[in-house]
């Protein structure tokens, strides 16, 4: 479990974080979303004990950030926005390197190498230079190099920048991968459609302050006094619009044309259901009834300022 | 060791560029012709010269391996991940001079054959100058050997952690490569010439003056071997101070190192400007 608490970060007369407290257990994925300059890569530092904190901690599985760093880095993995990678090594040589700095015994080290490079999908590149490697595949070998030691809480700092459409689809899968695998994941990204993918909880930064955190759909309904249901139904007419306007927790009902109407309701899952029930009772012909997916581009854009760019 | 191999194949590798075909090819050339030459010559061989050959090398050694050795993981960018590791700042920088440690002590053992090859033959009745002379006993021939020999190893370790301090401490590697050369040709030829100018005739303070100096201590040893001195203990303690006086700068510049990176926030500052905070 990762506990941050209250931490802060000043440089001189600038405050990069403001105190930010949110907590992770196993298997969480956790999007930090920010501008440039919001404060996510000053907390993911902190958190990796690169940085010292002005106040406040982490305490990762009883291992405290500023008091027994050691104990945390051996229980981390921490993946930079930049790839780092040596030239002029192969890529089991590269791992190798990090299994023993990160203390694997050398007897294992070849399996914990084999298994990384499987996950990672690289088993193909173990004897090639690492410098000869794509950029998604240095990516990937990035990744590996961060599992070698088995970490339990990963932070990867905008790991699919720069990457295309295929490896930003591969490394997803393989993030998700790892929170399946019980690892707390914490993943700082612009690129919001695709942290909601994938993360079950997120961060939102600004100016060194976190704005919300929580579940994606949490923090959606936290913003959105209303759900917003999507009714597709046959036959144009407005009766259906009169109908629905006169149920019970429908706040407003919008015709949105095709066929379509944009209802706004202030209930939850089971009282929607009683709605489409009703809706078919009376003999409208309905051939689509869905809540509006949560948007965490919406989301972010509503919170944040865009102050810091 | 990654450092050894990253340096092996980047200079010595078979399988690279022509370039380190070249150098491959080279360096054996070079290494067979010292070995004929001191074969052929066995007698005339001197093996402390092969010693000031070692120690020129040494000197160049040490800063070729090690100049980017922290300057260029800052350049590259990979320091995090060795400052994220559970290891200690001092076990990063002692295990950078290990790398350096690993070649220089690597080169010595290839070279103690030519050595070997003069110390069984050289006839030591005459000097390397041609000056005859008593000649050394064998113990203290063979004692002043060794003592030169680890003049030279303990020579290399100290230029090499001289340049670990300057990577830790520059920006850019070649700027710690630059700086290293320059304080080596002040210190060894910029040095012994303004002494020279300055026509310091007293032994003493000659002594005093070059006691830094490798290659003095290196024709003290010598000189030793030429023509013994009474004092035998004195005799065998040529070297000596020098030894211990390169282990205890070693000692220092890898302390002093280990302290540049103990400021971690103070990392920061040799990172180019990342756009995020």
């Amino acid at each position: 479990m990762l506990e941050v608490k209250n931490l802060r970060k000043e440089y001189g007369g600038l405050t990069a974080v403001r105190g930010i407290s949110f907590n992770l257990q196993p298997g969480d994925i956790f999007g930090f979303i920010g501008s440039n300059g919001a404060g996510k890569t000053t907390t993911i530092r902190m958190i990796s004990t690169l940085l010292e904190p002005t106040s406040g901690t982490a305490v990762l599985n009883g291992a405290d950030i500023r008091h027994d760093p050691m104990q945390v880095r051996r229980m981390l993995g921490y993946m930079p926005d930049f790839f780092g990678l040596y030239d002029d090594v192969k890529v089991w040589e590269y791992l190798d390197f990090f299994a023993a700095i990160y203390q694997v015994p050398a007897r294992q080290r070849t399996q914990v190498i084999d298994n990384v490079l499987e996950l990672t999908d690289l088993t193909v590149k173990k004897t090639a230079f690492v410098q000869s490697l794509s950029r998604g595949m240095q990516q990937r070998l990035c990744l590996a190099r961060c599992l070698v030691h088995d970490p339990q809480l990963l932070l990867l700092d905008e790991p699919a920048s720069g990457l295309d459409p295929r490896a930003r689809a591969e490394l997803k899968e393989l993030i998700a991968e790892l929170g399946r695998m019980g690892k707390i994941v914490i993943v700082s990204s612009h690129i919001l459609p695709e942290l909601a993918d994938f993360c079950n909880t997120v961060g939102i930064i600004e100016k060194g302050e976190l704005l919300a955190c929580g579940p994606v759909g949490q923090i959606v309904q936290g913003l959105h006094a209303v759900r917003i249901l999507r009714v597709r139904f046959l036959g144009a007419n407005g009766d259906l619009r009169h109908f629905v306007e006169g149920r019970p927790h429908v706040k407003g009902v919008e015709l949105a044309g095709d066929g379509e109407l944009r209802v706004d309701f202030d209930s939850d899952e089971n009282d929607q259901a009683d709605l489409l029930k009703s809706i078919v009772d009376a003999g409208f012909k309905v051939i689509g009834f869905r809540e509006e997916e949560a948007d965490l581009e919406d989301v972010f854009l509503k919170l944040t300022t865009g102050a810091v760019q | 060791m990654v450092e050894v191999t990253r340096f092996r194949r980047k200079f010595f590798g078979t399988g690279g560029s022509a370039v380190n075909g070249v150098i491959v090819a080279m360096s054996l050339l070079i290494y067979i012709g010292i070995l004929a030459l001191v074969w052929t010559y066995r007698q005339d061989a001197n093996p402390i010269l092969l010693i000031y050959l070692q120690t020129f090398l040494f000197t160049l050694l040490g800063p070729a391996m090690l100049h980017s050795s922290i300057a260029g993981e800052r350049e590259r960018r990979s320091w995090d991940f060795l400052l994220v590791a559970p290891v200690t700042h001092g076990q990063i920088v002692s295990g950078k001079l290990m790398g350096a440690a690993a070649a220089i002590l690597a080169c010595a053992a290839v070279l103690l054959l030519p050595i070997g090859i003069g110390a069984l033959f050289y006839d030591r009745s005459h000097s390397y100058f041609g000056a005859s002379s008593n000649g050394t006993s064998s113990f203290m021939f063979l004692w002043n050997l060794a003592m030169a020999e680890l003049v030279s190893i303990s020579w290399g370790f100290a230029v090499s952690a001289m340049t670990l301090l300057f990577s830790a401490r520059c920006k850019r590697g070649f700027v710690a490569l630059g700086t290293v050369l320059a304080i080596m040709v002040a210190a060894l030829i910029v040095w012994p010439i303004l002494i020279s100018a300055a026509e310091v005739r007293s032994s003493e303070a000659g002594g005093i003056l070059n006691f830094f100096h490798p290659f003095w201590t290196l024709a003290q040893i010598e000189s030793a071997n030429t023509s013994p001195s009474e004092d035998i203990l004195w005799e065998r303690m040529y070297g000596v101070p020098q030894i211990v006086t390169y282990i205890g700068m070693t000692l220092i510049f890898l302390y002093w190192t280990e302290k540049t990176l103990r400021f971690a926030d103070g990392e920061v500052k040799f990172l180019p400007k990342h756009k995020d905070a």
